[in-house]
């Protein structure tokens, strides 16, 4: 049983003039020691997805859904109590902007020792129970890679370099021993060091723990190393989902091919000063979307088809919309 | 910490300093004679002048002036009155703590009712309860301060009867102005009958506070519930949020902190507000206080007591609104948010 | 041939036709604009409009009660005062005299402070946060007090009042000004701007000022309705205007006289006082709001 299963998932955002869909008919499932990528362009609507499972979402936007479920249990039709509790305890949050994302006026050390539920902490006493709660943020923020914990504990989120508070989030995101993970482009901006270090982490906390990860980015050369299974976003519709090997070898659907032709590999033995392959225009704002396949416009394969919305077909396990997918001859 | 202290420190006697010599430069600008407004002794005759003069080395430079007039500062000799002859330091001395007791009182209710209030308005934002409650505050804080107190002495004492109309306790009583603060003085006092004096002063205490304090409320409620709203559409509340917390725990953890810390700058204007509404309130309700005592000596143009008068309140008000601001640098781990702050 | 476009123009409204957008869709910020333009028209055409002159006294009209009471007449529509005086002439010029007076001071403060600031702001040095720290602690004395000083040095009357009232005000414009300033000169336009060549003056008038305008309106419905609480206030001390001059405050203080057998002498001073700031209040909050949802959008 998947661990968190969307089926046909849209978002409308009310602007008070118009009402845009934000997100269509989604599909994305996440098993249990599974890392899948979420991969799009910016503003395609992925941070969009990590707001509308956590919950957080503003009045005007409203979500409808075949299906949303966290093991089993139906998170729309669910009571905020246990939402919230699934929340603390099931799956961890790792945002884009860390500072950002901290609260100001408290100590690091505080918001970390915050995050901790308090089943899993030892200790019947008051003292013992503070003092257990510090040992478990020390050994999780060793676990991350920071090594002296005793400064950056005391300080405030304004004082901390950035790919320390990003690590810090994700030391935040793990403390509750979650069953899933949300990496909402966790190493974006970082040297290539750090993000070696941090994808190092995730993948041995996948194995050993079998923590389930979503990880939402666009660097492709570091999802296409570490991820299982990759669902492809394009402006609010998900284009294709597959296991990766599938996908990298084969790609069913114009826009993954695009993708994946654009990232550089410099082992492949390109003519010098040739051209580097790319998709022409660039993604619609949310003011102008286009109606049926929204990669209509840009797509070299497009036909009168495609202003009609392609359904979903599968093939093994691989699924794709598209009408004139990349197997079959443009007709 | 030290150097911050310190910094503060050399700041207030700064702005002490400053003001010393604005109180000083008055003895020249008003419109009397300098003598008369440094002494509030009228010189009768030339011998009487060329003596005051040379006492308070009027003829020398004017550093040495200054330096002489900061001299008799310190050593409590402020002069004398011209209108009523008695030395300056007692009547101000007395008058002083009797603003500052209704200036307390207006505080405390400001900050009991208004802050709650202004939460409860921020966090329900743009629904039917925030937009009554607005609405009550906009309407308060537009209300001029005097024709408030007016019409609170109409119908509450004119035709009710309920609560008296001036002084700060009923003429009866004879409590030793041993402080100045009546409340402290009661207790002091050890021939009268306490409850009942408390009672009385208490009553006498209601109209002019009251008057005062719903502007100053209406402007704190405005105020949190501006600052409230904004903290709400931070990104780091919607990620405690992410974390699971429930509601009442990021209200009291987060929100709470991060709302309240931006508007303490902007409580030290609105003392100064509250404390020049007491002053015209005063009249209006013949309080003794220290407004009450400058707008008489302005009537009858006592220059000398206008000088001290000016230096003693400004010097409150500064020490104040410095308190807070130290106040505020040491408990603010961010200095940086300090510049941007709306009602 | 139909007359439909076939392409959608797309309506760009440029900033200020979107703020007033946003602030035309709060009705109550409409109806405190009505009343602010009311106001307005009376400080601009009161002679022309007023029914009678205000410091005439008519000693045979004494202290008739406004047109809605029993024994009251329509040629006087508000009632009159102990001396005789049309009260509804007599609030005309009042709002004349404190709503005109009040702009005036604002405008001349906004001036003052906001020149001073800005080369506060933009030649920043060492010293600066000493003094910005300095002007924080004096722009805290309270306005009363600067009232009193300068009605001893100079005597009373409107006009001292005013510069008393500007004097008060400068401070916090200076004070806003300046870290705005400060804040911008950080950013980089203004970099790109200086990079390109700009003098200080260029870099004002052209970068800064149009970003600051919106800071400015805020912050001059605050001071308006500051400056009109204050100049009243004044006026009812006696420390202002001076009788027989009509201005809202000296209004009621000579009601008050004869308050308990004619309460309109005070109540209707009082309302219109009330009304005046209440609406620049209401337009005040509404401009914010409009402004912070163009920004927000």
């Amino acid at each position: 049983m998947p661990l968190l299963d969307i089926k046909n998932l849209t978002l409308e955002i009310d602007t008070g003039t118009q009402v845009i869909k934000a997100l269509d008919k989604i599909n994305l499932t996440v098993n249990s020691g599974e890392i899948r990528a979420l991969v799009g362009e910016s503003g395609s609507g992925k941070s969009l997805i990590v707001q509308a499972i956590s919950g957080a979402t503003p009045p005007n936007w409203s979500i409808t859904a075949d299906r949303m479920s966290w093991n089993g249990n139906n998170l729309l039709s669910m009571s905020e109590q246990k939402r919230r509790q699934i929340l603390r305890k099931d799956i961890g949050v790792v945002f884009q902007h860390a500072i950002a994302s901290l609260d100001p006026s408290v100590t690091l050390g505080e918001q970390l020792e915050e995050s901790l539920p308090d089943q899993l902490i030892e200790g019947s006493w008051f003292w013992q129970r503070a003092q257990s709660r510090r040992k478990v943020v020390i050994n999780t923020v060793h676990k991350v890679g920071i090594k002296d914990h005793e400064q950056y504990l005391r300080a405030y989120p304004h004082q901390i370099p950035t790919d320390i508070g990003q690590k810090l989030m994700l030391a935040m995101a793990l403390i509750s021993q979650p069953k899933m993970l949300i990496a909402d482009d966790p190493t974006r901006g970082m040297e290539t060091t750090t993000k070696v270090q941090v994808l190092k982490l995730l993948s041995r906390l996948n194995q050993t723990r079998s923590l389930g990860i979503l990880f939402v980015s666009h660097d492709l050369l570091a999802i296409a190393s570490m991820s299982h299974s990759m669902t492809v976003l394009y402006c609010g519709q998900t284009v294709e989902s597959g296991k990766m090997k599938h996908i990298r070898k084969r790609p069913l659907h114009p826009y993954t091919k695009a993708l994946m032709d654009s990232a550089p590999s410099f082992s492949k033995d390109l003519p010098p000063k040739s051209q580097l392959p790319t998709l022409a225009g660039t993604i619609p704002t949310l003011q102008h979307l286009p109606i049926g396949c929204r990669l209509g416009p840009r797509c070299p394969r497009a036909q009168r088809a495609c202003v009609n919305v392609p359904a979903v077909r599968k093939i093994h396990d691989h699924s794709y919309s598209c009408h004139f997918p990349l197997h079959r001859d443009k007709v | 910490m030290i150097r911050i202290l310190s910094r503060y420190a050399i700041l207030f006697s700064l702005t002490l300093l400053s003001l010393c010599a604005l109180s000083f430069s008055l003895i020249y600008l008003f419109p009397a004679e300098p003598v008369t407004t440094l002494t509030g002794i009228t010189p009768q005759n030339l011998m009487q002048h060329e003596a005051l003069m040379n006492q308070y080395h009027l003829n020398n430079s004017i550093i040495v002036q200054f330096a002489d007039y900061l001299s008799e500062l310190f050593a409590g000799n402020w002069g004398v009155s011209l209108i009523s002859g008695q030395p300056l330091s007692e009547e101000i001395m007395l008058a002083l703590p009797a603003t500052i007791e209704l200036s307390a009182c207006a505080m405390f209710i400001v900050i009991v009712v208004g802050i709650p209030l202004g939460c409860y308005s921020g966090l329900r934002a743009y629904s039917t309860t925030d937009f009554t409650i607005n609405s009550i505050s906009v309407t308060a804080y537009s209300v001029p301060v005097f024709w408030l107190a007016v019409l609170f002495i109409l119908t509450f004492s004119l035709q009710f009867g309920w609560l008296p109309l001036s002084g700060r306790i009923n003429l009866l009583f004879d409590i030793p102005p041993k402080t100045g603060f009546l409340m402290i003085d009661i207790l002091l006092a050890d021939n009268v009958d306490r409850a009942a004096a408390f009672s009385d002063a208490l009553l006498h205490l209601i109209l002019p506070v009251l008057s005062i304090a719903c502007i100053s409320t209406a402007s704190m409620i405005r105020i949190t519930r501006r600052s409230i709203i904004d903290v709400l559409n931070k990104p780091f509340i919607i990620a405690a949020r992410s974390k699971g917390l429930s509601s009442k725990q990021i209200f009291f953890r987060h929100v709470l902190r991060n709302a309240l810390l931006p508007i303490l700058p902007l409580m030290a204007m609105q003392i100064t507000t509250l404390i020049t509404n007491a002053m015209i309130v005063e009249t209006l309700f013949s309080w003794p206080g220290i407004g009450n005592w400058l707008i008489q000596a302005i009537y009858q143009r006592d220059y000398s007591a206008l000088r001290m008068g000016m230096l003693a309140v400004s010097t409150l008000v500064v020490m104040i609104t410095i308190a807070i601001d130290l106040f505020n640098r040491l408990i603010d781990p961010s200095r940086e948010k300090y510049e941007s702050v709306t009602i | 041939m139909s007359r439909f476009s076939l392409y959608d123009d797309e309506a760009h409204p440029s900033p200020w036709q979107h703020t007033w957008r946003a602030f035309k869709s709060s009705h109550i910020a409409l109806v405190g604009l009505a009343v602010l333009l009311l106001f307005v028209f009376f400080a601009f055409f009161a002679p022309l409009v007023a029914p009678y002159n205000p410091t005439y006294q008519n000693t045979e009209a004494l202290l008739i009660p406004p047109s809605w009471a029993p024994n009251g007449s329509i040629a006087h529509l508000f009632g009159t005062d102990a001396l005789g005086r049309d009260l509804f002439s007599r609030i005309m010029y009042g709002c004349r005299v404190t709503f005109g007076t009040s702009l005036l001071v604002v405008i001349i403060a906004m001036l003052v402070g906001v020149t001073i600031g800005t080369i506060a702001g933009m030649l920043s040095g060492v010293r600066s946060s000493v003094v910005n720290h300095l002007l924080d602690a004096l722009m805290a004395i309270p306005t009363l007090l600067i009232a009193i000083i300068i009605v001893g040095i100079l005597g009373s009357g409107l006009v001292n009042s005013m510069w008393a009232i500007t004097l008060a005000l400068i401070p916090q414009f200076v004070h806003h000004t300046r870290s705005f300033v400060r804040g911008e000169m950080k950013k980089d336009y203004i970099q790109s701007s200086t990079l390109d060549g700009a003098s200080n003056l260029q870099l004002f008038y052209y970068s800064i000022l149009p970003n600051m305008i919106e800071m400015l309106v805020v912050q001059g419905t605050l001071a308006l309705s500051i400056a009109v609480i204050d100049i009243s206030a004044l006026g009812f001390l006696n420390l202002g205007a001076q009788a027989p001059l009509p201005e809202l405050g000296a209004i009621l203080a000579t009601g008050l006289d004869a308050g308990y057998l004619a309460p309109w002498n005070i109540a209707i001073p009082g309302v219109s006082i009330f009304l005046m700031v209440l609406s620049i209040t209401i337009v005040g909050d509404g401009l914010r709001s409009a402004l912070r949802k163009r920004v927000n959008r």
